[in-house]
């Protein structure tokens, strides 16, 4: 305001940059909510066109001790993907220890 | 200037707007939800005209009035609901009590250690904590069968604080973070040893933290479906499972509106619970992720080491 800037360059250049961390945070924790979505394919019972990771360990650990591999095998192949998706945040938090550290 | 309050004027009405909308829809299913929780399932989930759950045709010819809590009275008293609803009260309260127990001690150690490990620790909390709950499952069940341990309700409480125990203990470092490191050590020079300097000294400081890693246990363990429906029998199952287990049994006529009561049932507590914590699990959302970008606080000067440093001996 006091430098002359508009509504939309306050807003442009000053708000959204401000946010940004924020922004990008929000983003990673929906893409790992959403890559284990479950609860919805239960609820909806949409098993059968649209199934998850998740629901897949579920159904394999209901079908009995036989199936108790294939359900950890997913369930590793899921925590990989997981570990995967939070790498930026993994990298983010070492930098912030370390640099309050030295 | 005139022109510029009319455009603001302009601007409020469209927010005030789009945010009313998006309140309508956000709100719609529960609302409508809590509506037919009082009707009769052929007015619904009735095929030929929707407008039934309004008018409430069939409600009227069955029971005779508008609003019937046949729905509820078949849930809590048939179907034993109630039995659900202690376990749920069981289960949450053993681990939210249990994880702020092992948090608050596991959280402040991490938060003063000088060791190299615990930022290990902290880094694998992280890991463990961002892992769907289900993954877990799998390495637990057989043992479970084995040892003669699965469908009670300890063995329950005892998974889900152990997957819950990442969180409290990541959430609740970061709150002691916030807290200077010179009110303990003052308590110390004081006298205290470090058990009374943090029980005396930081825990009364820290309740907003608490409270807030708190809650956020109690919608775990509340919110729960997938550890619950697989490691509790059917006799002692917790009510996220039991209404799934109603949603299955829906070939005699009016069952499914046992769910329906049971999951405004189920609901009604949260809705309490949020209104009088919603400013706590806002603040919480964000906890130690974002808190050196975002909004500091009043505290935020005093967690640097070098901006709180009382004189030194030297």
């Amino acid at each position: 305001m006091i430098d002359g800037a508009n509504r939309w360059q306050r807003i442009r250049q000053v708000v959204i940059p401000h946010l940004m961390p924020l922004a990008v945070f929000i983003t990673l924790m929906q893409l790992m909510d959403n890559f284990r979505v479950f609860e919805p394919i239960v609820g909806f019972q949409a098993q059968a066109s649209a199934t998850s990771l998740s629901y897949n360990i579920f159904n394999h650990l209901r079908g009995g001790a036989a199936q108790f591999g294939a359900a950890a095998t997913t369930s590793m192949l899921t925590i990989l993907g997981v570990i995967v998706l939070l790498t930026p945040v993994l990298i983010r938090t070492w930098r912030d220890v370390a640099r309050k550290r030295s | 200037m005139a022109a510029a309050r009319r455009r603001s004027r302009l601007l409020v009405t469209v927010s005030a707007s789009l945010v009313l909308i998006w309140v309508v829809i956000a709100s719609f299913p529960f609302l409508w939800t809590l509506w037919g929780s009082f009707k009769v399932q052929a007015d619904f989930f009735s095929l030929a005209d929707w407008r039934n759950a309004l008018r409430g045709t069939f409600t009227l010819a069955q029971t005779g009035s508008a609003l019937t809590g046949q729905g509820y009275h078949g849930a809590w008293v048939q179907e034993e609901f109630w039995r659900a609803a202690l376990n749920t009260f069981i289960v949450v309260a053993c681990v939210v009590v249990i994880s702020l127990t092992f948090g608050t001690l596991g959280g402040y150690a991490l938060a003063r250690s000088g060791y190299r490990h615990t930022f290990w620790l902290l880094m694998i909390a992280l890991v463990f904590r961002a892992m769907p709950h289900i993954t877990l499952l799998s390495g637990y069940l057989l043992p479970f069968f084995q040892w003669n341990v699965w469908g009670h309700l300890p063995t329950a409480i005892i998974v889900l604080v152990a997957i819950n125990q990442p969180f409290t203990l990541w959430m609740l470092h970061s709150f002691f973070l916030n807290i200077p490191k010179d009110l303990d050590e003052s308590a110390m020079v004081d006298g205290c040893t470090r058990f009374q300097a943090f029980r005396h000294v930081i825990v009364p400081v820290m309740w907003p933290g608490v409270i807030t890693t708190g809650l956020f246990s109690f919608l775990l363990a509340y919110n729960d479906f997938a550890v619950t429906s697989m490691l509790l029998s059917q006799q002692n199952q917790t009510m996220v499972p039991r209404i799934a287990s109603f949603l299955g049994s829906t070939q005699v006529e009016g069952n499914v509106m046992f769910a329906v009561a049971a999951v405004v049932s189920a609901t009604a507590p949260l809705f309490v619970l949020i209104l009088f914590f919603q400013r706590q699990i806002v603040s919480g959302l964000t906890a130690g992720a974002v808190k050196d970008q975002g909004a500091p606080g009043p505290h935020h000067a005093k967690t640097h080491p070098c901006a709180f440093r009382p004189k030194s001996p030297s």
